[in-house]
């Protein structure tokens, strides 16, 4: 089984987002446990990247705004 | 009464032909744990969504890259100090990107 990675599923992955972030876990570590190939189509890199420093940002905010 | 049946993609099947009284009729279906590759997960979050069953190995797997990843998310930033100058085609790069910013700020 080989699986492409959409970049939500990468989000899920590098920001944890609840509740995706345990089945997009499990889905890939299922396909390298059985041999298979992920890929990430690479002009989506900037799109993660940019989503990725957005989600981390009100991730960040949102743990300091808890702790106040 | 017990009674055999074949499971293949989604249809249950008797072994031996079976005739109701009437229809609609509700079983209870009785299957082998190693036979399942779905469970309704531990964590509450993903109860709702989750439904399958890992195998022990590739959860503790699953398990360890959470914590990598958590180590990762988690770790202070670097010190500035430590970071390598900047060179002329980023600082170009930089200054190139500037009256972006200045463009959306006037929005």
């Amino acid at each position: 089984m080989n699986l492409l990675i959409d970049v939500n599923i990468a989000l899920d992955i590098c920001a944890k987002r609840q509740p995706f972030f345990t089945s997009a876990r499990d889905a890939i570590e299922l396909c390298r446990f059985q041999g298979g190939k992920l890929w990430l189509y690479a002009g989506s890199v900037q799109t993660l990247q940019y989503n990725l420093f957005h989600e981390l940002k009100r991730s960040a905010e949102t743990t300091l705004t808890n702790r106040q | 009464m017990q009674l055999e049946a074949i499971y293949n993609s989604g249809k249950l099947e008797f072994i031996q032909p079976v005739r109701f009284v009437n229809e609609p009729v509700r079983l209870m279906v009785l299957i082998p744990d190693e036979k399942l590759f779905v469970n309704v997960a531990d964590d509450k979050q993903s109860a709702r969504s989750l439904s399958y069953k890992l195998p022990a190995e590739v959860l503790a797997q699953a398990e360890a890259m959470e914590k990598r990843l958590d180590a990762v998310r988690n770790a202070p930033l670097p010190d500035d100090n430590d970071l390598s100058p900047l060179s002329s085609k980023q600082m170009e790069r930089i200054q190139a990107i500037a009256p972006r910013n200045d463009i959306k700020g006037g929005r």
